[in-house]
C-alpha cells in the first residue's frame, strides 16, 4: 500500500473531519489533491547522463581479463584487491565503482538493477544524433518528431489537470518530453516565479487580460496554475525524510524538488533530469581515492543523490521508478590522454518496485577485441526493451507501439 | 510581375474589412480605424498588418514612414534592399571581427577555451541586425532561410564555420534566386559538416545530407522521392567534402563513378563532381520544390495553415519566375489571403526583438541576450535538428513565464546588454497619459479590459513616476495582444 498524502490524511482521520489541516501537514506541503485514488502508474524519473557515460567504470567487468588489458591505468581493481580502487562486487563478474557505494545495497537487495551492454542499434557516435534519436525513441530521422515520454504522456492524458504532470529540469525541455505541450521546463521550482515586485497583482492582471484571447487563454491559465501551485509548495522549507541529504547542485536540487512534488501529490507523473559532464576524453580518473579526475566525482554525485532520493521516498517507493541512462558508452580501450573516446554499448540503472532480484541484467558480449563493435562494447539489449518493460509493467500502458513506433518489443526479465 | 495597382489594393481592402469580422484579435488591431480607409495603401491597420509580417516589429515611427511612402513604394524599396542605406547597423557590427574572417582563421578559434566565441558573435550580430537594420524585410528573409537551411551551431566545426554559411550562402541569396542559394548551400562547409557529407565516401556512402536536401530543403517529406533516390543522391555527392582549411573540397578518389538514377533521370557514369551539380539542377526544377518551399514561406509570412489556393497561386509564381525570391515575396504580399490572414504567434526570438524595437531599447551587442534567448528555447542557430525551429503556434505555447520575466527584466533595467530610456517614457506618460504608452506599444488605444488591468497595478494614474511607467510598459508588453504579430 502506498502512502499518499491523501491516504495519510485519511489514516489519521482528517479528511471529512473539517479540522484545520495546516497544524498537522508539514508547512511546505500544500493542500492539493491531484492524485485521486484512481491514479495508476508510477512516477517516472528519467535521469540522463549527458556526454556518454563510461559504463565500464561504473559497472566494471572485473571478471573479464580483457578489461585490464584495455584499461591499464583506468581499470577498477578486483574486489579482493587491497588497492583503494577495488570495485564493490555485484556478482562474481561485475563490480560497482566504489564511489557509487551509496547504491550498492540497493542493487544487492533487489530495489535497483543495472543493465549492461545496452544501447541503441543505430551506430551514431555523435552525441547530438545519438541523444536525439534515443530521446525521440526512434532509429532514424524518419521516425517520430516528438519525444518518447511526450508520447507516453499524450497517450495517458487522464483526468489529471495538474499543471505539473511533466517537468524537464533545465533551461529548455528535454527532447524526450517534446510533443506534450503542458510539459514545463524548470531550472528549479524556486526559479519558476514571476520577477515582478508584486507577482500576485501582475498575475491577476495577466489572468484578466488573457481571458480575452481564445488561443492563449488556456496556456495562460495553466501557466498561472503552475505558478500558484509552486507558490504553495514551499520547497525552501522542505525537509527530506529519513535523514536523506541531497547535494546543493542542479542535479541534487532537481531530485529533491521532484521528491517534494511527489509527496505533495502535485500530480507529477514524469520528471526528466539531466546530469552533464560525462564526455570524459581527457584525465577521466579512476576513483576519488586513487587520483585526480572528473568521472569519480560525477558518479559519486549521481549515486549519493539517487540514494538520498530513495531514502527520502522510502514510504513512496512502490510508486516511483527511476531510470538512469546515457546516449552511449565509451570506447573500451582507454586513450592516450587518460580518458576514453565515444563508444557504443553502455549501462542503464533502473530503480523500480517488484524487480527480479538480479544485480546485473543483460548478456555480456565480451570485450576481447574480436567481440567489439568497431572498438566498442557491442549491444545486446536495446534501450527500448528496458523502457518498454517499465512502461508495460509500471504505468498501465498495454502497448508500446505508439511510444516506440519503429521498434518491435522484445520482453526482458527485469520484472 | 508589376507592383499592385492602387485599384486592386482598394478592392482587397473591402474584402479584408469583411473577413476580419471573424477574428477578435484583428478586430482589436483595427480599432484605430473607425471606418473603411479611403486609401488602402496608407491605412494604418493595413500598414500594421504588413509590418507585423514583413519586419521584426512595427513601431509608430515605421508606421508613419510607410504611411508617407505608401505600402507599394515601401515594399518596392524593401525588396530592392541594397538601395537602402544601412551604415548605422554596419557600424554596430564592426565589433564582431569574426564576421569577415576566412574559414581557416575561424577554425583557429577552436583552440580557444570559449568554444562559443565565434558562434556568439554570429548570434549577437543576428540580433543587432534584426533590431536595427533598415533592411527589415531582407533580415526577415535571412531569418527564414537560416531556419530553412538550419544548421545547429554546436556540432563539430559548425560552431566556427556557420559564420561562413550565413555570410556566403544565406545573406547573398536571401532575396535572390532559390536555386543559387541551394547550390551555395550544397557547397557550404558548415552544411557538409553538419549533415555528415564530409565523410561521404564511395565505400560507405553517408545518406544524411542526401536525405535532408530532399526532405527538408527541396521536395519536402511528402515529395516524390524514394529510399532508392536517397541512396543514389548520396552516391552523387560522394567526395563533396571539406578541407583542413575549412573550405569546400571535391575528393575525386572518394567519388563513386558508376551510373546513378535520380528521380528517374539517368546520370551517366564518370560524371565526377558534376553528378552532384546535376542533382541540384533536378531538385531546383522539380515542381515539388516549388510547392514545398512555397508552403513554408507562407507558413512564416501568412498563417500557420496557409490556404491551399494561396499555396497553388504562389507555387505558380515560383515556377514562372524560376524561384526568383523578390517576385515570389511580392506576390505573397499582393495576395488577398495575405491581407485577411489571422495573426501569427510570435516565437520567442520574434517576441524579444519586437519588445526591444517597441521600447526603442539599446542593445549593446553582448552575448547575454543570446544566452537569454537560449533559456527561452530560441537561441539563434540553436535548433539541434536540421528541420529548423518550428513555425506554428502550438509548438510555442506554454512559454509565457519566460516572456513575462524577460519583459520585466528589460523594463526594470535588469537584462544585461539592454537598456531603455526610462526618462523618455516617463516624460511621455506624464505629458500625454497612459493612453500614449499604449499607442506607442500596441499601436492602438487600450481596451477597457486593458485599462482595468493596468489600473489594478497602478492605482494612481494622475502622478506617474518612473516605477509606475516601468510597470505600465511591462503589462502592455506582457499582454496577449503583444504576443501576436
Amino acid at each position: 500500500m502506498t502512502t499518499t498524502r491523501r491516504t495519510f490524511l485519511k489514516s489519521i482521520g482528517i479528511l471529512g473531519g473539517g479540522l484545520v489541516l495546516r497544524e498537522i501537514v508539514p508547512s511546505w506541503m500544500p493542500r492539493l489533491s491531484f492524485a485521486e485514488d484512481g491514479i495508476s502508474g508510477d512516477v517516472i524519473v528519467n535521469i540522463f547522463l549527458r556526454g556518454g557515460a563510461d559504463a565500464l567504470n561504473m559497472v566494471a567487468p572485473f571478471g573479464d581479463e580483457d578489461y585490464y588489458i584495455a584499461r591499464p591505468t583506468l581499470a577498477l581493481a578486483r574486489p579482493d584487491s587491497r588497492s583503494g580502487n577495488a570495485v564493490l562486487p555485484l556478482n562474481d563478474f561485475f563490480g560497482l565503482n566504489p564511489d557509487m557505494s551509496a547504491l550498492h545495497d540497493l542493487i544487492t537487495s533487489g530495489h535497483m538493477t543495472a543493465i549492461h551492454a545496452v544501447g541503441a542499434p543505430h551506430i551514431s557516435r555523435s552525441h547530438f544524433e545519438a541523444m536525439d534519436l534515443i530521446e525521440r525513441g526512434t532509429d532514424g530521422h524518419d521516425g517520430a518528431n516528438t519525444g518518447w515520454l511526450g508520447r507516453y504522456l499524450s497517450q495517458t492524458i487522464s483526468d489529471s489537470d495538474s499543471a505539473l504532470r511533466a517537468i524537464g529540469w533545465g533551461d529548455s525541455l528535454q527532447t524526450s518530453l517534446m510533443g506534450y505541450i503542458p510539459a514545463t521546463a524548470l531550472r528549479s521550482i524556486t526559479d519558476y516565479h514571476l520577477a515582478n515586485e508584486d507577482p500576485q497583482a501582475f498575475q491577476m492582471a495577466m489572468s484578466q487580460l488573457y481571458q480575452s484571447d481564445e488561443v492563449l487563454e488556456q496556456s495562460a491559465q495553466s501557466t498561472i496554475n503552475t505558478l500558484d501551485l509552486i507558490e504553495q509548495i514551499h520547497v525552501d522549507d522542505y525537509e527530506p525524510a529519513n535523514d536523506a541529504v541531497y547535494y546543493e547542485t542542479d542535479f541534487g536540487r532537481a531530485l529533491k524538488q521532484t521528491a517534494a512534488l511527489i509527496k505533495a501529490d502535485a500530480g507529477l507523473e514524469v520528471s526528466c533530469i539531466d546530469m552533464g559532464g560525462y564526455d570524459t576524453h581527457i584525465a577521466q580518473g579512476s576513483t576519488i581515492n586513487t587520483g585526480v579526475g572528473s568521472f569519480p566525482l560525477l558518479v559519486k554525485e549521481l549515486a549519493d543523490n539517487v540514494r538520498a532520493f530513495h531514502d527520502d521516498l522510502l514510504e513512496y517507493r512502490d510508486r516511483v521508478t527511476v531510470i538512469v541512462m546515457s546516449e552511449f558508452g565509451r570506447r573500451v580501450q582507454e586513450n592516450g590522454a587518460g580518458g576514453t573516446d565515444h563508444g557504443h554499448g553502455g549501462v542503464m540503472f533502473v530503480m523500480s518496485p517488484d524487480l527480479q532480484a538480479t544485480n546485473v541484467h543483460g548478456d555480456w558480449p565480451g570485450i576481447n577485441t574480436r567481440f567489439l563493435d568497431n572498438g566498442d562494447l557491442a549491444i545486446t539489449t536495446d534501450y527500448r526493451d528496458v523502457l518498454s518493460s517499465i512502461m508495460l509493467q509500471r504505468t498501465g500502458i498495454t502497448d508500446v507501439s505508439a511510444i516506440f513506433p519503429d521498434y518491435q518489443y522484445r520482453p526482458t526479465n527485469l520484472y | 510581375m508589376s507592383s499592385l495597382s492602387r485599384r486592386n489594393f482598394l478592392k482587397l481592402a473591402v474584402m479584408g474589412a469583411v473577413a476580419t469580422g471573424c477574428s477578435p484579435i484583428i478586430d482589436n488591431r483595427l480599432q484605430t480605424t473607425s471606418s473603411l480607409p479611403s486609401d488602402f495603401s496608407t491605412a494604418p491597420s493595413n500598414i500594421i498588418h504588413l509590418l507585423n509580417r514583413a519586419t521584426f516589429g512595427a513601431t509608430p515611427q515605421l508606421v508613419e514612414a510607410v504611411q508617407a511612402q505608401g505600402i507599394e513604394a515601401w515594399l518596392d524599396t524593401q525588396l530592392d534592399y541594397q538601395s537602402i542605406e544601412n551604415w548605422q547597423t554596419d557600424l554596430r557590427l564592426r565589433r564582431y571581427d569574426t564576421l569577415t574572417m576566412t574559414p581557416g582563421d575561424l577554425l583557429s578559434f577552436v583552440r580557444l577555451p570559449d568554444k562559443r566565441y565565434v558562434a556568439n558573435e554570429l548570434a549577437s550580430a543576428m540580433l543587432v541586425r534584426a533590431i536595427y537594420s533598415e533592411r527589415q524585410l531582407y533580415e526577415m528573409m535571412v531569418h527564414f532561410w537560416n531556419d530553412h537551411f538550419s544548421i545547429y551551431y554546436f556540432k563539430d566545426r559548425t560552431a566556427n564555420l556557420q559564420t561562413v554559411d550565413d555570410r556566403e550562402v544565406i545573406r547573398p541569396h536571401a532575396l535572390g534566386n532559390f536555386g543559387d542559394m541551394l547550390r551555395a548551400s550544397a557547397h557550404s562547409p558548415a552544411m557538409l559538416v553538419y549533415l555528415d557529407n564530409v565523410a561521404n565516401e564511395k565505400s560507405h556512402p553517408n545518406e544524411n545530407y542526401a536525405r535532408e536536401i530532399m526532405e527538408l530543403h527541396t521536395l519536402g517529406v511528402d515529395g516524390a522521392y524514394t529510399e532508392d533516390d536517397v541512396l543514389e543522391v548520396a552516391r552523387c555527392f560522394t567526395g563533396w567534402s571539406v578541407g583542413e582549411n575549412g573550405r569546400f573540397v571535391y575528393r575525386s578518389e572518394w567519388h563513386d563513378e558508376g551510373e546513378k538514377v535520380v528521380l528517374g533521370h539517368v546520370i551517366p557514369a564518370n560524371g565526377g563532381k558534376s553528378d552532384g551539380d546535376r542533382v541540384l539542377d533536378i531538385l531546383i526544377e522539380h515542381p515539388d520544390t516549388a510547392r514545398y518551399v512555397t508552403s513554408k514561406l507562407l507558413r512564416r509570412f501568412v498563417a500557420d495553415d496557409p490556404p491551399q489556393a494561396m499555396i497553388d497561386d504562389i507555387s505558380r509564381v515560383w515556377t514562372n519566375s524560376q524561384g526568383d525570391i523578390p517576385t515570389i515575396m511580392r506576390a505573397i504580399f499582393q495576395h488577398e489571403s495575405f491581407w485577411t490572414a489571422p495573426p501569427k504567434f510570435k516565437r520567442p526570438l520574434e517576441y524579444v526583438i519586437s519588445v526591444l524595437r517597441s521600447l526603442q531599447a539599446t542593445y549593446n551587442g553582448s552575448k547575454q541576450l543570446v544566452e537569454r534567448l537560449q533559456t527561452m528555447g530560441h537561441r539563434p542557430f540553436g535548433f539541434n535538428t536540421p528541420d529548423g525551429y518550428p513555425d506554428t503556434a502550438d509548438e510555442w505555447l506554454g512559454s509565457l513565464v519566460p516572456r513575462w520575466n524577460f519583459v520585466q527584466d528589460v523594463v526594470t533595467g535588469q537584462q544585461a546588454g539592454v537598456s531603455i530610456g526610462i526618462q523618455h517614457w516617463t516624460g511621455i506618460a506624464q505629458a500625454q497619459g497612459q493612453q500614449a504608452l499604449a499607442n506607442a506599444i500596441l499601436l492602438r488605444d487600450m481596451t477597457p479590459t486593458e485599462q482595468q488591468a493596468i489600473a489594478s497595478i497602478i492605482p494612481n494614474a494622475s502622478n506617474l513616476n518612473q516605477s509606475d511607467v516601468r510597470a505600465n510598459l511591462g503589462v502592455l508588453l506582457s499582454s496577449p495582444t503583444f504576443q501576436w504579430r
